[in-house]
């Protein structure tokens, strides 16, 4: 039997599906790397289809716990996170039509806590300060190389939380103008910031 | 739906990130979820460009939010806008101001002439005014000449003949001298009398080059008790001398 930290290095080296394969057999720490791998691409990915950070939280675990929930049923014909985004995705997608209707049924449902432990074990540890910190960084220095016009967008967009219409009143630029600019600025960040990778925080 | 989505980048960022910040029309948002829910490829890209922004969020979390909102404060000594009816005087430093406001140009040309007025000032202030004398006499000079003394230029032929400045002497003015002077001898022997200044006689045209070379040295002076030797010899002192071995 191995030891808990050389079995965490282990799993590190092993590919997704491989871990797939553990976690079926009951390995949970196998299921634990896939979550610290994917969590804040997860996490992200609700954010952006839900605009509130507490629901993309919620909507991230809970993608998570049906993923765990269906790992037997994962064939391999995807990748796997493929097959977790299309997870996260539906789970954001049944919350959003719950919001509609005014359901309180999944703020009620809660099993217990025996899935949330795959959920960032290890949340404050110092390495995930140290690359908390080392991701701020970047991100400040990824803003600060913007060019003006893009990063006035995102200032006005993320500082001020003006809407598009708004920006493009106050800048007098149209309205196509401004979405592209937003684009282009997160499109510039996006190719500085995924050389970091991060947990959620 | 799946070209809008796929094949043009441009119509797809501007759907993405209207999708992202919630700002989509219900219709355009059903279409893009339905579109989300079986594309692995846009489900990736929105998860991406969500990070991107959660980047943002993120800084500006942690290096704005707990800054304190800086007091805003006005001063009590603030002018308060007066009615158009009431012409308030302008202070120097506001003139100042509205000076270094104008364009470029304006404030160079303002500079440049400021500059000229000032060297104009200082040099009429500063630089003594000279004056060569060119065989006028003191009479002549204190006649108060509205005219600013002039070099001589001898449109004849130059006549190269020093001015000589002698000592007055009563008794020793030269004949030419008195001559010359004769309409004005009253007013300059008293003048001499009163100064003991040297007299300059015999005025004579002379060329441009003898008028620079006399400095101001040869100039009389009023008041001025300095009393230089002549020793030019002159064809009457040769006769007195003669007269007196007689």
């Amino acid at each position: 039997m191995l030891s808990g930290a050389k079995h965490e290095w282990m799993l590190t080296e092993l590919t997704d599906e491989q871990l797939v394969e553990l976690a079926v057999s009951q390995d949970r720490e196998a299921f634990g790397e896939i979550v610290r791998r994917w969590e804040r691409k997860i996490f992200a990915l609700c954010f952006g289809m839900l605009g509130r950070e507490d629901d993309a939280r919620d909507a991230a675990q809970e993608a998570f716990i049906a993923a765990y929930r269906n790992l037997a049923n994962f064939r391999g014909e995807a990748r796997v996170s493929s097959w977790l985004h299309r997870i996260a995705v539906n789970q954001c997608l049944t919350i959003k039509r719950r919001a509609k209707t005014r359901s309180e049924e999944f703020l009620d449902d809660d099993d217990g806590s025996e899935e949330r432990v795959f959920i960032a074990p290890m949340q404050n540890s110092p390495s995930r300060k140290a690359e908390q910190f080392e991701r701020l960084k970047l991100v400040r220095t990824a803003v600060s190389s913007l060019p003006t016009d893009l990063r006035q967008v995102i200032v006005m967009k993320e500082f001020e939380e003006m809407t598009f219409q708004e920006i493009s009143d106050t800048l007098e630029i149209p309205l196509s103008t401004v979405k592209s600019r937003v684009y282009t600025a997160l499109k510039q960040l996006r190719m500085k910031l995924e050389r970091v990778p991060l947990e959620i925080a | 739906m799946l070209d809008k989505f796929h094949n043009s980048d441009s119509e797809h960022g501007i759907d993405l990130v209207a999708y992202i910040y919630g700002e989509m029309d219900d219709a355009a948002r059903d279409r893009f979820e339905t579109h989300l829910a079986g594309c692995d490829k846009c489900a990736f890209e929105l998860g991406s460009y969500a990070d991107a922004r959660l980047g943002v969020i993120e800084w500006r979390r942690n290096d704005f939010e707990p800054l304190a909102t800086p007091a805003m404060i006005i001063p009590e000594s603030q002018p308060v806008a007066t009615p158009a009816s009431a012409p308030q005087r302008r202070s120097w430093t506001a003139w100042i101001e509205s000076i270094y406001a104008l364009p470029g140009l304006a404030r160079a040309g303002f500079g440049l002439a400021a500059a000229a007025i000032l060297i104009g000032v200082l040099y009429f202030a500063l630089v003594p005014k000279k004056s060569v004398d060119t065989g006028v006499s003191i009479a002549d000079k204190t006649s108060a000449p509205t005219e600013p003394q002039k070099l001589e230029v001898a449109p004849v032929p130059e006549q190269t003949v020093a001015v000589k400045k002698t000592e007055y002497e009563p008794g020793l003015v030269s004949t030419a001298a008195r001559r010359s002077a004769a309409p004005r001898s009253n007013v300059r022997s008293q003048t001499a009398s009163l100064h003991q200044t040297p007299v300059i006689r015999n005025y004579r045209r002379i060329g441009p080059l003898e008028a620079v070379t006399q400095k101001a040295q040869t100039v009389p002076r009023l008041n001025s008790f300095e009393v230089e030797e002549d020793t030019t010899l002159r064809l009457s002192d040769l006769f007195s001398q003669v007269d007196r071995k007689k």
